[in-house]
């Protein structure tokens, strides 16, 4: 069988393709919703303490084979004022810790006045995430009205929204006092990436759609419905992420080459195929048929993307015109299919078919998202035995990309990241005109990679890169970037971080994508929505779905 | 006291390095003390870059500062492995002491980072420093911000 060649990080790791991604069957929140279903993990709510118009609290806990998770959630009178997307606000109409465990008593009444608190409260390594999330109100509000009058909502209201509450930020990882993820990682079903968060995510669906179901029931005891198990399914979690996501692409650039790494793999397997199956030719038509239908309900204010979606409407007629001729090519009937996309469709449908490929190959690929996460403490080592020749060598043919930028030219050096001293959030400033461009992040890797170059170039080549970091300490990161970059080749994007017209939202697409996030809706070139689980099986029914054989 | 997870532990100490000074590239290996003696963040990377091979003879050095850093990069930086630190006239927070580094291969040594536990004076003392690399709001960095920022009516 002829091997196809992974995509080259050349053409992976641009903006324009990163800003087009699609979520795969290798998605974080994927790869979590088929282990629960081989697991047949159970959820309860044993605690429902919530009064009439839907305050207090409600914990849920999950059954694993070996252990119990539990979600706890707060739920408390928020004025409209206050409700904002912007991760800077200081109160939520709903907070959520994940437990490790299930708490008792005084566990629930410490986190009842933190976590409502949110970065203002202290927590513990018994927590091991942290969440809030706002009402969409006039979905919220809407649901619960026809609930209450013992109606369904209007299912099309509900697809276009897609969620009845948006998180505003998921913290994992120490933040706060939490738990680190070294105390977790070691366990099957935490060791993937984001698990945790992916988890609470999950978990807080099913506690927005059974709150509507409570202020509804409360509001109409003897004649309120209860909203129907279909209508549930579309509904997922909205999400409003700003800048301060898109520096952790850069800032584990090896964490990031796992990612892609299992992801082109994936693809390269499926393209090496000799020829193409009939069931696989089903589920590929299926996921199609399946993508076209949910794109009516993408939308989005953003005039570029929503473009973006017109054409991929387009294309993705296009590739369901051609796919049957294509698919019955004699050999590499789905690298035929997916060069067809590369020579005439757009990027975003090209990274829509990427991930339709995929979908019915769950047994080819499925083993690579164990591939995704990484011991990033490997990368904390220089060799600095290398020769100061060797390593300008090894830096000028890695970094060759970051030569098509000219950092004399203003434009290609606009911007930097900082981090401000009000809010403590990553921000990107416009260095000729605001202050505070000396304390940049070491985020501008493109232009850093070309002073190194330069850097090595006044060195003696025979001189060893430990004297060379000894005398020149500044350059100690883009030496381990540039080491690390030589092994993994997905570790960088190549890209200029600081140009002037980067557009932050196609790094937040990238990485949301991996989480399995849907229905990008950009509010601005530094922010987008987007939903979470919408489609997918319910966390309180997936055995039953598991069961019906919904979960692939 | 205040009870810090390794991470929050790990971002504040960088912090406080690249406000103490260093560059970010020595600062994410968390530390602090430039001086007159043999700076112990450098001396310790620059061993770890060179791969001093200690299998040949322990390595003396000579006034080092505050040499439980020399101890810290190296178990945090190459925990495969094992070294052993002693401090000859001194201890591993004297401003100036003498060391000798030992290879250490075959002997139990405790590799768990854990949580810290700090006062809230440090805590503070420690923020300030790291506030030294956050840049100060302007009108309009805060109108721009990271995006989004509207009331959501919806």
């Amino acid at each position: 069988m002829t091997e196809i060649a992974l995509r080259p990080p050349d053409v992976v790791m641009r903006f324009a393709r990163l800003g087009a991604s699609h979520p795969t069957r290798l998605s974080f929140l994927r790869s979590l919703i088929r282990r629960a279903a081989s697991e047949r993990w159970t959820v309860r709510h044993p605690v429902w303490n919530l009064n009439d118009n839907g305050f207090g609290h409600a914990v849920y806990v999950v059954d694993l084979p070996a252990r119990q998770y539990s979600l706890v959630a707060f739920s408390t009178p928020l004025e409209a004022s206050n409700r904002t997307d912007r991760v800077i606000a200081h109160a939520w109409d709903t907070s959520y810790v994940l437990y490790d465990g299930v708490p008792d008593a005084s566990a629930i009444k410490r986190l009842e006045t933190n976590v409502p608190l949110q970065e203002a409260g202290r927590f513990t390594a018994d927590e091991l995430v942290l969440a809030r999330a706002n009402k969409s109100v006039r979905l919220f509000d809407s649901v619960v009205e026809a609930l209450a009058r013992g109606e369904q909502p209007d299912p099309e209201a509900l697809r276009d929204v897609g969620y009845l509450m948006r998180t505003t930020a998921v913290y994992g990882n120490g933040k706060f006092g939490i738990s680190d993820r070294y105390e977790i990682a070691h366990r099957p079903e935490l060791s993937g990436p984001f698990q945790a968060e992916m988890l609470t995510v999950w978990l807080i669906r099913a506690f927005t759609m059974d709150l509507a179901d409570h202020i509804a029931h409360r509001r109409n005891p003897a004649g309120a419905a209860r909203l129907d198990p279909r209508l549930r399914r579309v509904l997922g979690v909205g999400n409003a992420t700003g800048l301060g996501m898109a520096p952790y692409l850069i800032r584990h650039p090896m964490l990031v080459h796992h990612w892609f790494n299992a992801r082109e793999s994936a693809l390269a397997r499926v393209r090496s195929l000799p020829c193409a199956g009939k069931r696989e030719r089903e589920g590929f038509a299926q996921a199609l048929a399946a993508l076209r239908e949910r794109i009516k309900h993408w939308h989005t204010a953003d005039a570029q993307q929503a473009d973006a979606i017109v054409t991929l409407a387009e294309d993705l007629a296009e590739l369901a015109r051609n796919c049957d001729k294509l698919l019955d090519s004699a050999t590499h009937p789905w690298d035929a299919l997916y060069r067809f996309t590369e020579r005439h469709l757009s990027l975003e449908a090209q990274e829509a078919c990427v991930a339709l490929m995929l979908e019915p190959h769950g047994t080819l690929v499925d083993d690579l998202a164990d591939t995704m996460a990484a011991d990033e403490s490997v990368g904390n080592l220089v060799d600095g035995r290398m020769r100061c020749r060797d390593m300008k060598a090894l830096v000028d043919r890695s970094y060759a990309w970051a030569r098509q930028f000219d950092f004399e030219c203003a434009a290609a050096n606009a911007r930097f990241w900082y981090v401000s001293a009000e809010k403590l959030e990553p921000r990107l400033g416009e260095r000729f005109e605001e202050d505070g461009a000396e304390l940049e992040q070491p985020l501008a890797i493109a232009r850093d990679a070309v002073g190194l170059s330069n850097a090595l170039g006044l060195e003696d080549p025979e001189a060893s890169v430990a004297e060379f970091l000894l005398r020149h300490p500044e350059w100690r990161q883009m030496v381990r970037r540039a080491q690390m970059l030589a092994r993994f080749p997905y570790s960088e994007i190549r890209d200029n971080l600081i140009d002037a017209r980067m557009r932050p939202i196609d790094l937040l697409r990238s990485k949301l994508a991996f989480f399995g996030a849907r229905n990008f809706d950009p509010r601005s070139d530094r922010w987008v929505r987007i939903a979470l689980f919408a489609g997918e099986p319910l966390i309180e029914e997936i055995v039953e779905s598991s069961n019906r054989g919904v979960v692939m | 006291m205040i009870d810090l997870s390794l991470n929050e532990a790990e971002a504040l100490a960088a912090k406080v390095a690249r406000g103490a000074g260093f560059s970010w590239g020595i600062a994410d290996h968390a530390a602090g003390n430039p001086a007159n003696p043999l700076c112990p963040i450098r001396t310790a990377l620059l061993m770890l870059d060179a791969g001093v091979d200690l299998a040949v003879g322990p390595l003396q050095l000579e006034r080092v500062a505050l040499p439980i850093w020399i101890d810290a990069l190296l178990l945090a930086l190459n925990p495969s492995v094992a070294y052993r630190v002693d401090y000859r006239n001194g201890g591993g927070l004297s401003s100036q002491c003498d060391v000798t580094i030992t290879s250490a291969e075959g002997q139990a040594r405790s590799d768990e980072f854990r949580r810290a536990s700090i006062t809230p004076e440090l805590l503070a003392a420690l923020q300030a420093i790291a506030h030294r690399t956050y840049v100060p709001e302007s009108e309009r960095s805060r109108a721009r911000g990271a995006g989004g920022g509207s009331v959501d009516g919806e």
